[in-house]
């Protein structure tokens, strides 16, 4: 099941696995998984957090929109654990946004191409290059066709958008749309009493809606699949609305 | 320890001395075989111990609470800190959840770890780009695993060698005009900086001497970058 295209995600963090999950206000779930096929690289890192650019956390994806982060350990080479926080952003769009704010800033317009890959790589520059600066020039060199010696400064509009394009392609923008999963959160439409008490509650699931007993909607709510607070007290285990929203009393059918 | 939460960005500070910890974790087999896993880890002893409290609250009204009380909680430590093992520090860092069910429910990523000996106001404080900054240090290189997924080599992540310098002192690294520069962040008790020179750099044989580089710093913002602060190398000399 895919989300609705006006989905808006206000909170974004690691879940199982490599996964990540994305939540709304109301509680909808989204998760976004990696291929799990053998070499595949469909479902990226950069596709999974909406970073084309591989941005960390910090400052500047903070401001341009992050709604979350997703801290990894992983060992170098000497068998040292290396933490990486990836920032998550809540659309494509947005990431992408956060990246063309970085190389816009004066600290990037002012480098030539020959030496962006430095600033964004951190890596050494001149003879002898390590490997990936190389590779990432080369390849910003063959696929753009631009004259390394300009700044991005003097980019026009287009040939930026090109740019970005080129950078996310090596930073790894391999969508999966297969990988993704949503899951509506399902609400209360409807309850039945008998003797004060709620026996049933009518459940909607656009489009179907259906009557669960007592104990299935409690069940539902505790799995974060339906919106409403369990709440555990002395006696036994009942149903809330949120704060602010409907009443059950007022939803009886 | 009340008050914090799994919220984006909510910080948290906690004293105690860093440990290298050993966790074994024995699988009988249904043929009566054991099978034993040594799980190491770093984890920080704390000063107090830490209560970790699951609770629901309706309003003002606490329904349910259950806590449970841990005298040392794992860390994600860069390897900038791994001198700071075995001292009394204060660690700066976010609460993450742990998915692994063999291991604790929480662990604390940290940001930055200072060491009591060595408080915050005798380090040099030194300030970002535009500012021309002169450091020391020795030098060394290591391969991180870079696009697509920044996790494994092996698994086929593009290699990425970075160049490290451990500063013979830790530094402060202060914004020099706040108002003007919202994209650099502070940083306290800096003890290693990723490092790229502009040409030519160090023989391996230079690399092996203590080093005075000259450069401009800038706080790290992709996730290329595997320190906290990184330097673009102007002109360098051996000491």
């Amino acid at each position: 099941m895919k989300p609705p295209t006006d989905s808006k995600w206000i909170k974004g963090e690691k879940g199982e696995g490599l996964s990540i999950v994305y939540l709304d206000k109301e509680g909808n779930k989204l998760i976004r998984r990696k291929d799990p096929a053998k070499g595949s690289l469909k479902g990226s890192k950069a596709w999974r957090h909406n970073n084309p650019g591989n941005l960390a956390k910090g400052a500047h994806s903070s401001q341009h929109g992050a709604i979350g982060s997703a801290s990894y350990t992983v060992k170098n080479e000497e068998g040292k654990d290396q933490e990486y926080v990836f920032a998550i952003f809540p659309s494509y769009e947005v990431g992408r946004t956060a990246m063309v704010a970085l190389l816009k800033e004066e600290r990037y317009l002012k480098l030539t191409l020959e030496a962006l890959p430095r600033k964004y790589t951190g890596v050494k520059d001149g003879k002898p290059d390590t490997k990936e600066v190389i590779a990432y020039r080369d390849f910003l060199k063959t696929s753009t066709k631009f004259d390394m010696t300009r700044t991005i400064r003097s980019l026009s509009d287009n040939e930026f958008n090109i740019l970005i394009k080129k950078m996310e392609n090596y930073e790894g923008w391999h969508p999966w749309p297969e990988g993704e999963e949503y899951t509506p959160i399902q609400k209360v439409a409807g309850v039945k009493m008998s003797n004060h008490r709620i026996t049933s509650y009518l459940i909607l699931n656009p489009p179907e809606q259906r009557w669960v007993t007592r104990e299935e909607a409690i069940n539902l709510a505790e799995k974060h699949l339906l919106r409403a607070v369990v709440v555990h007290n002395k006696k036994h285990t009942y149903l809330r609305p949120f704060p602010h929203e409907t009443p059950f009393k007022d939803l009886i059918c | 320890m009340s008050g914090h939460g799994w919220e984006f960005e909510q910080n948290v500070t906690i004293d105690g001395v860093l440990r290298r910890a050993e966790r074994t974790h024995i699988t009988k087999l249904p043929d009566g075989k054991e099978e034993t896993e040594v799980e190491r880890s770093i984890v920080l002893v704390t000063d107090k111990p830490l209560v970790l409290c699951h609770s629901i609250k309706m309003g003002n009204q606490q329904i349910t609470s259950i806590e449970t009380s841990y005298p040392h909680i794992e860390v994600c430590l860069s390897k900038e800190f791994f001198p700071l093992i075995g001292k009394h520090v204060q660690c700066h860092g976010n609460f993450r959840r742990t998915f692994d069910a063999s291991r604790d429910e929480i662990a604390l990523a940290v940001d930055t770890a200072l060491d009591y000996e060595q408080p915050l106001s005798q380090l040099k404080t030194v300030f970002y780009e535009p500012e021309k900054v002169e450091v020391s240090g020795f030098l060394y290189e290591t391969v991180y695993p870079g696009p697509s997924e920044y996790m494994s080599v092996e698994m086929g992540d593009r290699p990425e060698e970075a160049t490290i310098i451990t500063l013979k002192d830790p530094i402060n690294v202060e914004i020099k005009n706040r108002e003007e520069d919202d994209f650099n962040e502070p940083e306290k008790g800096v003890r290693e900086l990723q490092v790229s020179f502009s040409d030519s750099g160090p023989t391996p044989a230079q690399m092996k001497q203590e080093i005075i580089l000259k450069g401009t710093l800038y706080h790290a913002h992709t996730a290329h970058h595997r320190r906290r602060v990184l330097m673009m190398v102007e002109s360098w000399k051996i000491n």
